[in-house]
Parts: C-alpha cells; sequence; structure tokens
C-alpha cells in the first residue's frame, strides 16, 4: 500500500511516500535522496527500490527535505544539520505509523553522507545503506562547480563567471546560484567539512556501501572508508553494481541490479536473526 | 494551505499536491504539467515555488505526477504524450467539480507543453494556456529537435570528461568513437505517428477559445523554431499570444534569476486573466 504523508516538523511540514508491505513488516526504512538536481534524476529510482523493498517486507518512508521538493521551507534557509534532523523526525513519524522500533537508513549521493551522519549520532537506526556517498563534500563541491562552468561553456561558450569569484562570494557571506539553487556560505561550509572516513570510527555501525558505475574498479576512498568502518569494529560490506550515474542522467533508467542486491543484503541482515535489527 | 491528492487512471493511483489560497480568494485553477523525464516539482523545483507564488493570487494550483513518472504508478516505458493528455483530463475530471466557477489555466514546460496543446484541443474546459520552453510540434519539427539532442548529449560527454575513467578510456583508445559522433552528430528522427498525432491537436486547437502565454530562453536551441511555429499558429487560429524571451536562458531555465523572471512573467499573465 502507498500513500502520501504530511510530517509535522517545527513550522515546517515534510512531505512524503510511506510503503506499507501487504503482510507482515519485517524491517522499516526511511531513504534520504539526494539534493539539487540529483534528486529529480533519481526519483523514479528511489520510487522503483521503495515499491520493490516493501514488496519484500519492508516498510518504506521516502520524504523531502525541508525547503526540498514538495516540502514547505526555502531552500536557502536549510542546511545539512537541519536535514539530518529532519532523517530523525521521519524516522519517528514511522515508526509511529507502522509500529516498528527499529529501522535502517537508505541514502543516494549527499543524501547517503546524511544518512551517514544521522546514523552516527542516532544509535537507534539499525543498518545504514550508502549508495555512491559523497565521502569528501570538498571534492564533491569542487566537481559541482567545475561542471557548472562547463555547462556555461557549452551554453554561452565562456563560463560567465570564474570558479575563483564563486568561492570569493561563498565566503563573502553571498549565496550563488548552482543550476537555480542558491547555496549559502553555511551549505557550502557544511557540504565541503562532510568527511566520512575521518567519522567512521564512531560510524554507524552495520553498513552497506554500494558502488555504482558501468564500469571501472571500486575507488579508492570508497574501499577507505570500508576499512574505516571496520577498524572502528562496524560490520561494512562493500558492493558495486554496474548500472549508470542515474542521478546524473537526463532521462529516465531504471537499476534492476542495484535494488536486487540491496535487497538481498537487507534480506540477509533480517533473516538471520528472524528477529528485528540489532537484537 | 498545501495538501496531497490522489486520482485515478485506468486503475493507476496519480500522486500530486494542491495548492490552496485563502477562502474566498477568486482565481484560475492552474493545472501544472511537467516535461518528458520530470516530475510534479519542476527543474529546480520552479512548479513548487509558482504555485505558492499563484497561491497568494488567489489561484488554487494542482501539480501532479503523470503515469509512470515521480511517485505516480504505471511503467516508465508505458507512458506517452498520448497518456499524458489523459492524465491532464483526468486531472480536470478530479479538482473542477470542487472549483466549477474558476477558469482552468494548464501551465506546462518542455514536453509537458505538447501534452497542454493536446489537451486544450480535445477539452473545451481549458481557458488558458502558460507554455514555458515549448518543443516544436508536428510540422514545426525541422531540425531543433536535433540540435537540442545533440546539446544534452554534448552535456553528457562534457561530464563524463571529469571523469578519471574516461581518460583513462581516452588514452587506452577504448572510446567508441563512431558512437560519440553518432550521439552528437545524428540526426532524431520523430516517429511518424508522433508527428501526425501532433499535426492533428494543432489542427484541432481551433477548438480553443482561451489565450496563450509563451516562455522561452535564448540559449535554448530550439526557440527560433519554436518561437516563429506558435506565433503563425496563434496568428492562423486568433489565439491571443503574448511571448517572452529570457535573455541567456537555457531551455531549463537553470539560473535563478533566470526562474525569477519566469515566474514573474507567467504571474502577470495570470492576474490579466
Amino acid at each position: 500500500m502507498e500513500q502520501s504523508v504530511l510530517i509535522p516538523r517545527g513550522r515546517e511540514t515534510l512531505s512524503g511516500m510511506l510503503y506499507q508491505p501487504d503482510g507482515e513488516i519485517r524491517c522499516g526504512m526511511v531513504m534520504c535522496a539526494p539534493l539539487f538536481e540529483e534528486r529529480k534524476s533519481s526519483h523514479r529510482v528511489m520510487v522503483d527500490a521503495a515499491r520493490t523493498f516493501a514488496a519484500n517486507g519492508c516498510a518504506v518512508l521516502r520524504f523531502d527535505y525541508c525547503g526540498c521538493g514538495d516540502s514547505t521551507g526555502d531552500f536557502k534557509n536549510y542546511s545539512c544539520p537541519d536535514w539530518r534532523e529532519d532523517i530523525t523526525c521521519a524516522a519517528r513519524f514511522m515508526n509511529g505509523q507502522t509500529g516498528m522500533n527499529r529501522l535502517g537508513l537508505l541514502g543516494l549521493r549527499l543524501g547517503a553522507s546524511l544518512a551517514f551522519e544521522a546514523a552516527r549520532m542516532n544509535e537507534s537506526f539499525d543498518f545504514t545503506v550508502l549508495w555512491e556517498p559523497i565521502i569528501h563534500g570538498r571534492r564533491y563541491f569542487d566537481y559541482e562547480l567545475r561542471r557548472k562552468l562547463i555547462r556555461e561553456m557549452v551554453t554561452f561558450g565562456q563560463s560567465r563567471v570564474t570558479r575563483e569569484t564563486l568561492l570569493k562570494d561563498l565566503k563573502d557571506g553571498q549565496p550563488i546560484d548552482l543550476d537555480g539553487y542558491a547555496v549559502t556560505s553555511r551549505l557550502f561550509h557544511d557540504i565541503t567539512t562532510i568527511d566520512l572516513i575521518k567519522a567512521a570510527a564512531q560510524g554507524p555501525r552495520k553498513v552497506l556501501l554500494v558502488h555504482i558505475a558501468p564500469s571501472g574498479a571500486v575507488p579508492r576512498e570508497l574501499s577507505a572508508l570500508k576499512e574505516a568502518g571496520l577498524d572502528g569494529g562496524a560490520h561494512v560490506d562493500l558492493i558495486s553494481t554496474e548500472e549508470d550515474p542515474f542521478w546524473n542522467l537526463v532521462g529516465l533508467v531504471e537499476c534492476p541490479s542495484l535494488i536486487e542486491k540491496t535487497k538481498g543484503w537487507i534480506n540477509l541482515l533480517t533473516s538471520n536473526t528472524g528477529q528485528p535489527l540489532n537484537t | 494551505m498545501e495538501y496531497p491528492i490522489h486520482f485515478k487512471v485506468n486503475g493507476q493511483a496519480l500522486y500530486g499536491i494542491v495548492h490552496e489560497p485563502e477562502p474566498d480568494r477568486a482565481g484560475p485553477l492552474v493545472v501544472f504539467l511537467h516535461g518528458w523525464a520530470g516530475s510534479r516539482l519542476g527543474p529546480h523545483r520552479m512548479f513548487v515555488h509558482m504555485a505558492r507564488r499563484l497561491t497568494t493570487r488567489g489561484c488554487v494550483c494542482l501539480r501532479f505526477d503523470f503515469r509512470g513518472r515521480g511517485d505516480s504508478g504505471g511503467t516508465t516505458t508505458d507512458a506517452s504524450i498520448r497518456s499524458m493528455i489523459a492524465d491532464a483530463t483526468a486531472a480536470l475530471d478530479f479538482l473542477l467539480p470542487q472549483y466549477p466557477e474558476r477558469q482552468v489555466i494548464l501551465l506546462a514546460i518542455c514536453s509537458g507543453c505538447k501534452v497542454a496543446i493536446g489537451a486544450a484541443a480535445t477539452d473545451a474546459r481549458v481557458g488558458g494556456l502558460a507554455l514555458w520552453s515549448p518543443e516544436p510540434m508536428g510540422p514545426m519539427r525541422n531540425t531543433s529537435s536535433k540540435n537540442r539532442k545533440s546539446l544534452d548529449a554534448m552535456r553528457t560527454y562534457g561530464r563524463k570528461l571529469l571523469r578519471l575513467e574516461t581518460w583513462r578510456k581516452l588514452l587506452t583508445f577504448r572510446v567508441n568513437v563512431k558512437m560519440v559522433k553518432k550521439a552528437v552528430g545524428a540526426r532524431e528522427v520523430a516517429g511518424q505517428g508522433e508527428i501526425s498525432d501532433e499535426t492533428l491537436w494543432l489542427n484541432q486547437l481551433h477548438n480553443f477559445k482561451g489565450r496563450m502565454l509563451c516562455i522561452h530562453g535564448t540559449n535554448d536551441p530550439e526557440t527560433a523554431a519554436s518561437k516563429a511555429g506558435y506565433k503563425s499558429l496563434c496568428s492562423r487560429l486568433g489565439i491571443p499570444q503574448e511571448v517572452h524571451e529570457i535573455t541567456g536562458a537555457n531551455h531549463s531555465f537553470y539560473g535563478l534569476d533566470w526562474e525569477r523572471k519566469v515566474i514573474d512573467l507567467t504571474d502577470t499573465w495570470m492576474v490579466s486573466m
């Protein structure tokens, strides 16, 4: 069963979709979407995944952070700590709706980084699935700036601004325009200080890392994140799936392998004990 | 006030959001129609921003996902412009009985504009069309679609150039040059059925008695053909048309200033309705 839901969050309201299994609920999951236009490009894959997991006995809540998607609020007024709180708020809501005390998180790209942090700060989350997480925020932001400049070169024949100008604006407290989103100095700071490897020693306890690419080896930093988690005593699995980076594509794609592999991992985790996770 | 709704078409649920103004505020009922691979948010959430602005003007707004898109039921591959027109009509069937006195405006972007034209051609309830980056249809199509597809392909390859793996492939001659050339340079051929459908809807548009707003970006490769095509169409059918170009803007208005201009222009036009 699928239904639209509204989640009270202080003076804002988060908008979401709840997917409940027809039969027994084996586990629950809150999905954490990426930001900017990656949210748009990945939307349908996240919906497909939610439906597949729900059909497999896992109740799923997809939702929009404050100032994003259908939720209330202005994007420029919010940043990573607020969105981490949104995840906790969504989890509380889901607990109330489904009666599931123990929930997992699944995030994509920046949503995965937020999920990682939310799970790190709240041990009640049982498992964390990270689809192609942003491990180093600074590198991610540099990549986004390069992309913006290339897009301008394609559109105008030259970039209208330089990377240095954009960074200076942010340093001076001026928001910059990233594909129609106002990135504030606060958001810039919060994104560029993301360092999951550094945080992994006190990171979540049961983690699935998923590398998504049409070809090529697992990036070194993803392996390093796994090692850092293991060193911290966590259970960390790292898998690859040969699929397109759907969060970056203009058209619609399906990712059956990614969804099936993730479903398999959740099944294994839940069937090992026959009990809710973390028991 | 904003609240989620759903309605069904052929047994499949379509999900959306209704934006309601303060009670007793008069204004049109605006139904948003998203692009081919988009959702009810519109690019960079501009449908949400537009709907919230229009609600302050007294408009009732509905943003919904077509079947096979966004949160809605149905499969991705089954969606077509025809199915989207049926969805748009079903949206009116769902919401209009609650607001029978309100004039209906369809606000669309990109491929959603084809849906709006198709719905307006066949549904007398439609009283206005606000079209953002409308694509050329039927006989208007020439090389413009090819230009945009090539640009999309160039963007994709531009992004790939940022990846280490791409450079590895280039240096080891593992890039399929033929395929890249084909993607960037090949002519997109529209299906004959698609073109004849579009031609039919354009011909049926003489039934439409409302007004049309068109907003284009000057950096959208389709603007020239589209602007000329819709101008000629409105002139031939006697449809009052207002046209604006946003200097520098691309197809989906990916910039805060461009988005603001599109919203201001649409707001002003809507108030004049």
